[in-house]
């Protein structure tokens, strides 16, 4: 798609946000991430990244459902959804806003969270709409419960984590995020813990989904100080490592040489 | 023969590090930034009791633990327990300024061009908030810039002046459109904008040269190692990441008789000679070219209320996806917050009276 851009004669997308939503898991990692071990794939991202760079606009690629892809008609005439209730469905433009609105937020979920997490069900758990004012006094010293859209939850991550390590010890957070964008909110913390991956049959009340987007449950537990445990590996590598080769300071002379230029 | 740790005895609290492209895309269409070093940070806080039995050291033999009664230079817990006084510090400044009460920003244009009635709207009245970013003991207050409200802007800059009186003078930033934090300049006087810093760049390119100069002969692991971590600290800066997709294959080839599962890896496994294949090479020329016509990231394209939305199957079996372009008028997004703001600003004076 994107080399078919650039051979158009004229810049369709130049300045722009490329939004590709695909079915195919692999294509949407290799891309947003940027790199693969793969030589084979490493190729095929350095061209498409180069073909980014040409038309000068910026890639986002969406991993989305199957079924999705059908609803939205892209994939749904080869699969007869002309003729299926599907073809009631919303319209494309609308299908395509749903891909990025945030799951349903309902107190009766509250329960099925902390079950997921393992923790009691009498937990208080004190709700934080994303929409609201991001103050830290309701944030500190209890556990919140974060519902944002995929293109705010690396905002509502930063936010809670920049706050949440003034207290630890005694704060908690779970953000309920549809998993599309990750490498946006993905990685950030190794605090941030993934509770699991759930499709919208696997809780209550998924008939408020719009679409069979699986949604992820984040957690920032609370922080339990211990000390370091002394490992079989920690100790073999305080242990003196073998000679070094007989040119190592030559080796390291050339690389320091580098380093001061 | 066993060597001793100097954190054996102390914990690991969580610690949260602004990363550039975290930042990047919150930043202001013209706005201003400042940085402050806070002032010998490490050593401005006794440790608390409750710290006490995480930070010390143990006798290495009567296994005695001391406690620590300040935070050292070089402990793995210190960033952490200096960090809850940075993060305690942005606390009580968004409680006490309500023009840094932030919400989120919302990249409205997105839900509104898609469907009116599904995003929540901009709401006229609310104003952008200023911004307060905190790196351990580097502080970075990004706000707008409004020309057209002196009296409201000279106020922003008193806040600025107000958290900057703990910092050391010669670290200040002064208030600018291009300031430097995180090891990249944050430039705002259009869209916002992550650069590399010129001593950084033009070091990069030396770099390069020399290597590149040397190509047909055998090079030392050592020396590419050297390589590719000066270039992997610039990715960043590189426009949507591509500088990452140009560094990997020297990852494959440096870290090939690395066994990923090693905790340890000893440094004499990157004393032998190596060849890069041509394909690499490219990549290196890559950057050396990128370096030199002074590549950067830009937050957002200037189109960017703008959407081209693409559905495919990524096989490149199909029909390439459908592209759908927007035909109607595009506005730049601000990127602003829409925070609970009053008008009846305090000056930066008082403002340090009731911080205090």
């Amino acid at each position: 798609m994107m080399e078919d851009l650039v051979d158009r004669t004229h810049d369709v997308v130049r300045g722009m946000t490329v939004f590709y939503f695909t079915d195919n898991s692999t294509v949407c990692y290799a891309v947003n991430k940027g790199a693969s071990a793969s030589t084979e794939l490493q190729n095929l991202i350095v061209r498409i990244k180069l073909a980014e760079l040409q038309l000068g606009c910026l890639l986002e690629a969406i991993h989305v459902h199957g079924v999705v892809m059908i609803i939205e008609g892209t994939d749904g005439l080869s699969r007869g959804v002309w003729v299926s209730p599907l073809h009631q469905a919303a319209g494309r433009v609308l299908t395509t806003a749903h891909v990025l609105d945030p799951a349903p937020y309902s107190p009766l979920l509250v329960p099925w969270i902390l079950h997921q997490a393992g923790l009691p069900a009498t937990t208080p758990v004190t709700y934080r709409p994303w929409d609201g004012c991001w103050t830290a006094r309701p944030l500190l010293h209890q556990t919140t419960l974060w519902y944002p859209p995929p293109e705010i939850a690396r905002q509502v991550i930063v936010h809670v984590m920049s706050l949440g390590v003034e207290s630890p010890w005694g704060t908690q957070v779970f953000i309920f995020v549809p998993r599309i964008l990750q490498h946006q909110w993905g990685n950030l913390s190794k605090h941030v813990h993934e509770v699991g991956i759930f499709q919208p049959g696997e809780f209550p009340l998924s008939p408020l989904q719009h679409l069979p987007i699986p949604v992820v449950l984040l957690q920032i537990a609370t922080y339990k100080r211990t000390l370091p445990s002394i490992r079989d590996e920690d100790m073999a590598a305080r242990l003196d490592g073998p000679p070094a080769p007989p040119d190592a300071r030559w080796h390291r002379n050339e690389a320091e040489l580098l380093r001061g230029l | 023969m066993q060597k001793s740790s100097q954190n054996e005895a102390i914990g690991k609290d969580p610690v949260f590090l602004n990363k550039p492209d975290t930042i990047l895309p919150q930043l202001y269409l013209g706005g201003r930034s400042a940085v402050g070093d806070a002032s010998k940070f490490f050593y401005q806080f006794p440790t608390a009791p409750g710290d006490r039995p995480y930070l010390g050291v143990r006798h290495p033999t009567i296994g005695l633990l001391y406690w620590y009664l300040g935070l050292l230079m070089g402990s793995a817990n210190s960033p952490a327990v200096a960090g809850r006084m940075g993060s305690a510090f942005i606390r009580l400044m968004q409680e006490f300024a309500p023009e840094m009460q932030v919400k989120h920003v919302a990249r409205q244009f997105l839900r509104q061009y898609l469907q009116p009635k599904v995003g929540p709207r901009p709401r006229a009245h609310l104003r952008p908030a200023v911004l307060l970013f905190a790196h351990i003991d580097d502080f970075f207050p990004p706000w707008p810039h409004l020309g057209e409200d002196g009296q409201r802007d000279a106020n922003l800059d008193g806040r600025g002046h107000a958290s900057r009186s703990s910092s050391q003078p010669t670290k200040i930033s002064p208030p600018a459109p291009c300031v430097k934090y995180c090891g990249f300049m944050c430039d705002t006087t259009a869209t916002p904008t992550l650069r590399i810093p010129t001593d950084k760049r033009e070091r990069a390119v030396a770099i390069l040269d020399y290597v590149m100069a040397r190509r047909k002969k055998e090079l030392l692991r050592l020396t590419m190692l050297v390589v590719y971590g000066t270039l992997l600290l610039l990715v960043p800066a590189s426009p949507g990441n591509l500088g990452q997709t140009f560094l990997r294959r020297s990852c494959n080839i440096l870290y090939a008789n690395v066994d990923p599962t090693t905790v340890h890896v000893s440094t004499y496994i990157f004393y032998p000679k190596m060849a890069l294949d041509d394909a690499t090479w490219a990549d290196l020329e890559w950057w050396r070219r990128a370096l030199r016509v002074e590549m950067c990231r830009l937050a957002r394209y200037e189109k960017a209320s703008m959407l081209a939305k693409g559905w495919g199957d990524g096989s490149g079996t199909g029909t390439l996806g459908t592209v759908m372009i927007a035909s109607g008028p595009y506005s730049q997004w601000m990127g602003f917050f829409p925070p609970t703001f009053s008008h009846s600003l305090r000056t930066g004076r008082n403002y340090g009276h009731s911080v205090r």
